[in-house]
């Protein structure tokens, strides 16, 4: 899921960005920090979409460099055990498919494929029903459920489900 | 404090490894194939002891020493046990036995002397705090693992390499993915992992899901182990409830653990070394792995002033324990001491103590003592009996009466013996009385009763009993 | 509550600080971010280069699985669904997945029934209905 959250952040700025432009530096600086990195409390920060305040700058001894508190407000996306997302398949095979919701990696163990569509090996690995009316391959659009996420530093990766009601694939990309 | 934690461990024991040999749960364990069941002797055993030599732990429970050594590996990783390996010289080896004599373990001191080379021996010792923890930890991930399956059945996939047997699971999966894509291989040897299918309700029915009948009858089964887990295990939850708030024995490491008892042996014995001379050997021989905490009891009780006083503190703590308890708790003092003697001398301050009860207090101690007297007054019986009966056959042979009297085959027959021999020494009028009684009599048992009262109330009953 | 312990959406456990926090549904986060990217190719030529990853899979993806388009239709659906008491996470879920039926709306968020709001089946069926009326009218 995607939230609009206030952050806050100690941005440092060497003394040669100060001037007229002190603030977009500051900016700048803060969307090129934080975009794009992840954490498992707030999740990936996709976007700084507004400051909202920046505090008095304090000058660190000896060095001349400036600390401010930035509270900033961004875009960012946490996916959370539990939630139920659309993704698109990226990669099948015999061991499930994984998938991808925005920035963030979703494996589908085949224990979690509804046990009657079957993996079939070739050039283009699916999963498909007897009477092949249902095909997850790639690309494929599917509605899944995570049921857990794994954090480290940099990255949260989700293991996810579609053995449930009103799961599975919501368009096939070779039939629509 | 340890009995508490004891009884955990043997629940635990009886829970968890009663059947090693089926499905380790977590751990794939092989050749374990022969010894089911006796998993559960070893840890039994191991609450009847502290730190232990791995080879006499295998002796005393008639197993082999590598049989013994994979069982008790195994509760190592289980961290149910804390081990210890060293090379040892006899001096080593004396410095354990001392030890252990000193527990009142009832190991013969010869070891020592009989290992003259270097040798690596292991010694192992539960470690109660872990076991908590660790049974604790199992009852939740048992609990868990059901509760999962059955709410949602998404439980994360596990892999297994079956080359070097390493796991992961699903949460590994991109790491895993092999160059072409198609399978996942194992980190360490590169080998194709498998699934791990360790589901607890195997997937009854072929077709699975679509049929809702092998989803109820899936639920069913896993509703129906949740509950019978909740029934089966419950002792065992109620047992770690209770020991919650209980300290948690601690034996510390070996070296600790063998200067403390060694230390707390060598006190005990310069105490009791004016009282009797016979002391150690008493404590030992009778009762040879159970002694542990009476032991403590001991050394603090001879450190105090008077036998008078540690009597009392025994009878009073003692009588909220179990009868079996009391009688041979009671049993061990005052015949080891040779209290009964003691308390005749000390006549006046006995009494005086005992007179700072209160009545219902002095009726209980009263009673105990009763039960004790009459326990006693049976052996004592049934000793003269014995002599009796030695006597004559003396009198026939006068050569063999010492000899058959040394080697008694029952030990409590044979304290008792020791204890009227000194007696015997003391009050040699009851000795004159006994025989022409016990001769007169042929039922002994239900007549002494009767008649004993007298020559026991001479020993000890004016103190307390008879005031109770 | 932090979010490690027992972390459930479905249940509306996600920490204080999102349950709190403005949830936003893809079709917002599409104009945000579009928004944004127009800004940069106006600002300079090099700094479409520099946006990060996350940046552009989160634009690829929201492009792909916004159920409405038009900017008016969004700040509709946003209103409408004000109107029943929801959560903001749920009724970003709801947004996003648009589902048909009172039974899955339940499915996908499981916690309009179990917070006890007393949201009916027929409240929820005249939601979806409202919601499809935009889709239709988009």
């Amino acid at each position: 899921m995607f939230f609009h959250i206030v952050l806050e952040r100690n941005m440092q700025l060497h003394p040669r960005y100060f001037g007229r432009n002190l603030r977009d530096n500051l900016v700048s600086k803060l969307m090129k920090d934080v975009e794009g990195t992840c954490s498992g409390r707030h999740g990936f920060v996709v976007a700084v979409t507004g400051i909202e305040n920046i505090g008095k700058g304090l000058i660190r001894d000896g060095t001349g460099f400036v600390t401010f508190p930035v509270k900033y407000q961004c875009v960012v996306f946490r996916p959370f055990k539990g939630e139920i997302l659309e993704a698109v398949v990226t990669m099948v095979n015999k061991m499930g498919f994984f998938a991808e919701a925005g920035p963030v990696q979703i494996f589908v163990s085949n224990h979690l494929i509804p046990d009657d569509m079957e993996f079939q090996s070739g050039d283009m690995p699916n999963y498909t029903t007897s009477d092949g009316s249902v095909k997850i391959q790639k690309d494929s659009e599917v509605r899944l459920k995570i049921i857990g996420t794994r954090v480290d530093a940099t990255e949260i990766f989700c293991i996810g489900t579609i053995k449930d009601d009103f799961l599975g694939v919501i368009n096939d990309p070779t039939t629509v | 404090m340890i009995e508490p934690y004891n009884k955990l461990v043997k629940l635990a024991a009886r829970a968890f490894y009663d059947d090693l040999t089926s499905k380790g749960d977590n751990q794939p364990k092989t050749g374990r194939s022969d010894n089911r069941g006796i998993a559960v002797v070893v840890l039994d055993a191991l609450t009847r002891r502290q730190w232990v030599r791995e080879e006499d732990l295998a002796k005393d429970l008639k197993l082999h020493t590598k049989q013994l050594r994979r069982t008790l590996r195994f509760f190592e990783e289980e961290k149910i046990i804390t081990r210890d390996h060293r090379r040892e010289t006899a001096k080593g080896a004396k410095i354990y036995s001392a030890a252990v004599a000193a527990t009142a373990d009832a190991t013969t001191g010869k070891e020592g002397e009989e290992k003259v080379k270097l040798h690596t021996h292991s010694y192992c010792c539960l470690d109660y705090a872990q076991i908590y923890d660790v049974v604790r930890y199992r009852l939740h991930r048992m609990k868990h693992k059901l509760k999962d399956e059955l709410e949602n059945k998404n439980t994360i996939q596990q892999y297994i390499c079956p080359n070097c047997g390493k796991r992961y699971t699903a949460f590994d999966a991109p790491r895993l993915l092999s160059r072409n894509g198609e399978d996942f291989d194992c980190e360490s040897c590169d080998g194709k992992l498998d699934v791990e299918s360790d589901k607890l309700a195997a997937q009854e029915g072929g077709d699975g899901d679509g049929d809702e009948n092998a989803r109820r009858r899936r639920r069913e089964k896993l509703k129906d182990m949740l509950q019978k887990m909740e029934v089966q295990l419950k002792p065992l939850i109620d047992q770690l409830g209770r020991v919650k708030d209980l300290p948690v024995p601690e034996f510390g490491s070996l070296q600790a653990w063998e200067a403390r008892a060694s230390a707390a042996g060598r006190a005990a014995n310069g105490d009791n070394a004016g009282d009797s001379k016979s002391h150690l050997g008493y404590n030992g021989a009778p009762m040879p792995y159970s002694g542990d905490t009476k032991v403590v009891v001991d050394f603090n009780g001879t450190e105090g002033k008077g036998e008078g006083v540690k009597s009392e503190t025994d009878s009073t703590s003692l009588k909220v324990l179990p009868p079996w308890m009391i009688t041979s708790g009671m049993n061990l003092t005052k015949e080891q001491r040779g209290e009964v003697k003691q308390e005749t001398k000390m006549d006046g301050t006995s009494t005086s103590t005992a007179a700072q009860y209160t009545d219902e207090k002095k009726s209980t101690i009263g009673h105990d003592d009763k039960n004790i007297q009459d326990e006693y007054i049976k052996a004592y019986y049934a000793a003269l009996l014995k002599k009796q009966h030695e006597l004559e056959e003396a009198a026939k042979n006068p050569q063999d009466a010492n000899a058959a009297d040394d080697p008694s085959s029952s030990t409590s027959i044979r304290k008792v013996g020791d204890k009227y021999k000194r007696e015997e020494d003391d009050d040699g009028t009851e000795w004159e009385e006994a025989p022409a009684r016990g001769n007169g009599i042929g039922a002994y048992k239900v007549d002494l009763n009767v008649e004993a009262d007298a020559p026991a109330e001479d020993d000890e009953d004016d103190i307390d009993w008879e005031e109770g | 509550m932090s979010g490690e312990e027992e972390e459930n959406a479905a249940e509306l456990k996600i920490g204080d600080e999102f349950l709190k926090a403005k949830c936003l549904m893809n079709c917002e986060v599409s104009l945000i971010l579009e928004h944004k990217y127009e800004q940069l190719q106006q600002s300079s030529d090099d700094a479409v280069n520099q946006v990060s990853q996350v940046f552009e899979k989160s634009l690829q993806y929201v492009k792909r699985f916004s159920r409405y388009k038009n900017p008016d239709a969004v700040r509709q659906v946003r209103e409408i669904l004000a109107r029943y008491q929801l959560a903001e996470f749920e009724l970003c879920v709801l947004g996003n997945l648009c589902p048909e039926t009172v039974e899955e709306a339940i499915a996908m968020v499981p916690s309009i029934k179990t917070r006890g709001r007393a949201q009916d089946d027929e409240a929820i069926e005249k939601m979806l209905n409202d919601l499809s009326l935009i889709k239709k009218f988009e």
